[in-house]
């Protein structure tokens, strides 16, 4: 892929790490400790698989076991994006609706981004990946006002949680993915950590809103749903709706994608 | 009884212009347009005209033509050969030779007086055109406040004639093929050779030799056969009645397709971005053609996007609507007996009847038409609680920003049924995810092998200068990325 | 055969238009709530606007009441008389008798629709706040207009956890809502 595509690699994996803002389990009731560790883990884990799928070229063994971590990894960041989305879907979006009808149309959904070729899907991402990133910057400085600083004492904590990694595991499917595709790094670790950033800032306004102690579920989207800033800045929920649901179908895709090359593809070769 | 003029391929002149003239004749059994006239070319060789009656120039003919073959002096006994006859006796300013009936035919057909005389096996096709067109008026779907406003007629010659008043280059490459068995519609392929991506000629060459059909009477008839993907709802090939316009996509290094009988000349590749260009953005000041280009694009997302979101706030998420808003829709849609989804699709499709009513209709009932529509529709229906206010002006405000975008009229409209129903079932989520498959979808899309968003997918200032905005005209250094040729200036 | 497979989910889709969907207008818009205990029952107040299902007539303002030994069993009971759902969305006001309910407070926080943005006020009387007519009609969006003319907005619903949260106390006289003299 020419390296034209740089920018998008970037969009591409900034918002598969955004993904984990519509993770469903209550992490955030442990403060900014645990996703500051796992953002800086996954970091480090995508570089060691750089080199690891680099090496895998020569080593099939090692090229064996790195693919089945990634595939592991990936199905792990697809099941729990699918079932995450889901229940955001179930018990936020649209309670009313028939689970079979919500079900049915999540799979069909993700099968249409699974058929779109690679190209579509990297601009998809850029043009999303801006919306998301002014979605991000707009929350967080419109709810300023409602920002208690106290509750830094007790978010940053050092209390490490289990669940909190397997939110950033998946990541390590990027470097197959990127290498498998397009190539050039450099914008994977750039994107990665400007996720990781978004996260952790999405996270401190949970938190510092919402305060520390509590196990809300998605507690990004009720922070966010709590600012009024004049008449103009006021429910602005809908946007956190377009977010999860961005974040949530790339990683879902992205995934997918790269545990059907590992399977079905023989001899995959990463650039 | 043979279709096309190709049939008569093997059929040849003898030279006994008894048995020609019988032959044409015979061809023609069954027309009553066609004429012929004996002549003696310097009262001694005897020659025939044929022509159709109503589509020569009788003047032209009589003094080009009649008059130069009767006042002709031949020496005696002399037979002059066809080649003669256009050399030295004929004043017509255009004359061919051919032995080949599907060409003699086609100039009878066209508007050509063929001329056969005895002793030659050869005979003369001589130009004397005279059927009327339309003649040059600014198209009214294309209209402009300020640039040219000139227009396309039905003669493929003479829009070619202003094609070619543009561009005064002999780059300008004009290739001609007949399509249609039975209409064998002259059309012609116009590109500049310096400029042109000789892949996308080929493959548009491949395209057109494909189409098998009786007769072409518009453009579409072609642009259907050749395009992508018969079903996208996306057009990928351009349109225009206007000659700038052909000239200046010409100069971006594009295709045009001018086919005779339709004002109408196709041009290729078309991009996404196109859609929301006006042929003055270019005559205007650059700002001014800006603010109407993010108007356009504005537009679209409103009259695509604002009827479903407004039914899935009203049906799915209360929860975003500020509280004054939701107060008042409550209060404004109390007793309205429909749901609000019905009620959206209703107003949809009242409004694209008024739509095309107002197109079909005669212009003088017109009045008429738009106050039953404003009283019945607006008025009468809200006041009788059938509809709300508030789902009225949303698709009302809607349609009016569809207006703005004529180009992409048919797409807007399903898009914006197909979201209005997604949003009525999955609400927020629901349009979301066919707005997502509708952006997919643009993406995916190529015409003609070039990416359809290739003016805006990259974000570079080459490639956005005319995509979003219209950058000034000292700024427009570079053409479009699909040609190889960048420099604009050479 | 592909696009018979298209045009199926497309044709469901048209076919279940409007489904699982509510009418904005066909339920009650939740303003406020109130809670109050009397020994170990709790009572539950909820003022809502209704719309009316004729044109002719205007919407207009219910109180609604229910009693129960915890405020979800007084929730059941109530939802158990109504004709019509009840729309939190809207909520604008959270009212305590006297003080702040822990246990009402998590009730509320399960409710999916409600916005931690709520403001929580207590007051002396509940059934004479809820009963009376308030200036602009609706006693949460009143309630909420006081709070916000008075520079009083820190007592929202998401802000409960915070050192300096207090809930002010808002009674009505007359009509007209006030503070509590001493928090003025």
């Amino acid at each position: 892929m020419p390296k034209k595509y740089s920018l998008h690699k970037f969009s591409l994996c900034f918002l598969f790490v955004l993904a984990t803002l519509a993770a469903n389990s209550p992490i955030y009731h442990i403060g900014l400790f645990s996703l500051i560790l796992c953002g800086a883990i996954s970091l480090v884990l995508i570089f060691l698989l750089c080199i690891l799928l680099n090496l895998g070229q020569k080593n099939k063994t090692v090229f064996y076991i790195t693919t089945c971590c990634v595939a592991l990894a990936a199905a792990l960041g697809a099941v729990t994006g699918f079932l995450d989305f889901f229940t955001f879907l179930k018990t936020v979006l649209l309670p009313q609706s028939s689970d079979i009808l919500l079900f049915v149309a999540l799979v069909l959904l993700v099968l249409f981004f699974l058929k779109t070729p690679f190209d579509a899907l990297f601009k998809y991402s850029l043009f999303t990946a801006l919306i998301c990133a002014l979605i991000i910057a707009l929350c967080f400085i419109s709810g300023i006002k409602t920002f208690d600083f106290n509750a830094l004492n007790t978010a940053l904590t050092p209390d490490f949680q289990f669940d909190t990694a397997l939110y950033f595991l998946p990541i390590i499917v990027l470097p197959f993915f990127i290498k498998c595709e397009a190539g050039n790094t450099k914008p994977m670790f750039l994107g990665t950590g400007a996720g990781v950033a978004g996260v952790l800032l999405c996270s401190l306004q949970s938190i510092l809103i919402l305060g520390a102690d509590n196990d809300i579920t998605f507690p990004y989207l009720k922070a966010v749903g709590v600012i009024s800033s004049g008449s103009l800045f006021t429910r602005l929920d809908g946007l956190v709706y377009f977010l999860f649901f961005v974040t949530t179908i790339i990683r879902i895709t992205v995934c997918i994608k790269a545990i059907a090359k590992i399977v079905f593809q023989k001899g995959v070769k990463v650039q | 009884m043979p279709g096309s003029v190709n049939d008569y391929k093997d059929t040849h002149l003898s030279g006994n212009i008894d048995w020609d003239i019988a032959v044409f004749k015979s061809i023609f059994s069954r027309d009553a347009v066609l004429r012929t006239r004996e002549v003696l070319i310097g009262g001694a060789t005897r020659c025939y005209l044929i022509y159709m009656d109503g589509m020569v120039n009788s003047a032209s003919q009589g003094e080009t033509v009649v008059e130069a073959l009767v006042e002709s002096i031949l020496p005696d006994g002399f037979i002059p050969s066809s080649k003669y006859i256009a050399k030295n006796i004929l004043f017509a300013n255009e004359v061919g030779e051919s032995g080949y009936m599907p060409d003699l035919l086609r100039a009878i057909l066209y508007g050509d007086t063929v001329l056969i005389s005895d002793g030659n096996q050869t005979a003369l096709t001589i130009n004397t055109k005279g059927w009327r067109t339309r003649g040059i008026q600014e198209p009214t779907s294309e209209r402009v406040l300020q640039g040219p406003r000139e227009g396309f007629d039905e003669a493929a010659m003479f829009n070619l004639a202003m094609i070619r008043r543009k561009l005064l280059t002999p780059d300008l490459c004009i290739e001609m093929l007949r399509i249609g068995r039975r209409s064998d519609t002259p059309t012609f392929i116009c590109y500049l050779g310096s400029l042109v991506n000789k892949d996308t000629l080929k493959e548009l060459k491949r395209r057109l030799g494909k189409i098998d059909i009786d007769g072409i009477l518009d453009s579409n008839y072609i642009a259907e056969n050749i395009c992508d993907n018969k079903y996208s709802l996306l057009k990928t090939i351009g349109s225009t009645e206007r000659p700038d316009i052909v000239a200046a996509r010409l100069l971006e290094g594009r295709i045009a397709l001018v086919v005779d009988g339709t004002p109408v000349v196709l041009t290729l590749p078309y991009l996404f971005s196109e859609n929301f260009q006006s042929d003055e953005d270019y005559y205007i000041n650059f700002l001014l053609a800006s603010f109407s280009r993010m108007l356009r694009w504005f537009c679209f997302f409103i009259t695509v996007s604002v009827p479903g979101v407004f039914v899935s706030l009203v049906t799915h998420h209360f929860e975003l609507l500020p509280t004054h808003f939701a107060l008042t829709v409550s209060r404004l849609r109390a007793g309205v007996p429909i749901a609000s989804a019905a009620e959206c699709i209703a107003l949809i499709l009242a409004f694209e009847i008024l739509k095309e009513a107002g197109l079909r209709m005669q212009q003088n009932l017109g009045h008429a038409l738009s106050v039953v529509g404003g009283l019945v529709v607006g008025q009468a229906a809200v006041e009788a609680g059938i509809i709300s206010a508030p789902m009225l002006i949303a698709v009302a405000f809607s349609a009016i920003a569809g207006l703005m975008i004529p180009r992409l009229e048919g797409a807007v409209f399903y898009w914006r049924l197909l979201i209005v129903v997604v949003c009525s079932v999955f609400g927020l989520w629901g349009f979301f995810a066919a707005a997502s498959i509708f952006v997919l979808r643009v993406f995916g899309i190529t015409s003609f092998g070039v990416d359809y968003t290739s003016s805006f997918a990259l974000p570079r200032a080459d490639t956005l200068k005319d995509a979003f905005v219209r950058v000034s005209w000292k700024d427009m250094k570079t053409r479009p990325l699909f040609n190889k040729n960048k420099i604009r200036k050479g | 055969m592909k696009k018979l497979l298209l045009l199926l989910p497309i044709t469901l889709i048209f076919l279940l238009c409007g489904c699982a969907s509510r009418e904005i207008d066909r339920g009650y818009l939740v303003s406020a709530i109130g809670f109050s205990k009397e020994k170990d029952v709790i009572n539950l107040y909820i003022e809502a606007l209704s719309s009316s299902d004729t044109t002719d007539k205007p919407s207009e303002k219910v109180t609604l009441t229910a009693s129960g030994t915890s405020p979800q069993i007084a929730f059941e009971n109530l939802s158990g008389t109504l004709v019509k759902p009840l729309y939190f969305e809207q909520l604008g006001a959270v009212v305590f008798e006297k003080e702040i309910n822990r246990q009402a407070l998590n009730f509320l926080k399960d409710i999916p629709d409600i916005n931690y943005g709520v403001f929580l006020v207590k007051t002396n009387d509940i059934d004479k706040l809820f009963k009376a007519q308030t200036p602009n009609g609706l006693l949460g969006y009143d309630i909420i207009g006081l709070l916000k003319t008075n520079g009083k907005t820190k007592s929202s619903l998401y802000a409960i956890s915070r050192e300096y949260f207090d809930a002010p106390t808002i009674n009505i006289e007359n009509g007209r809502l006030h503070f509590l003299a001493k928090e003025n």
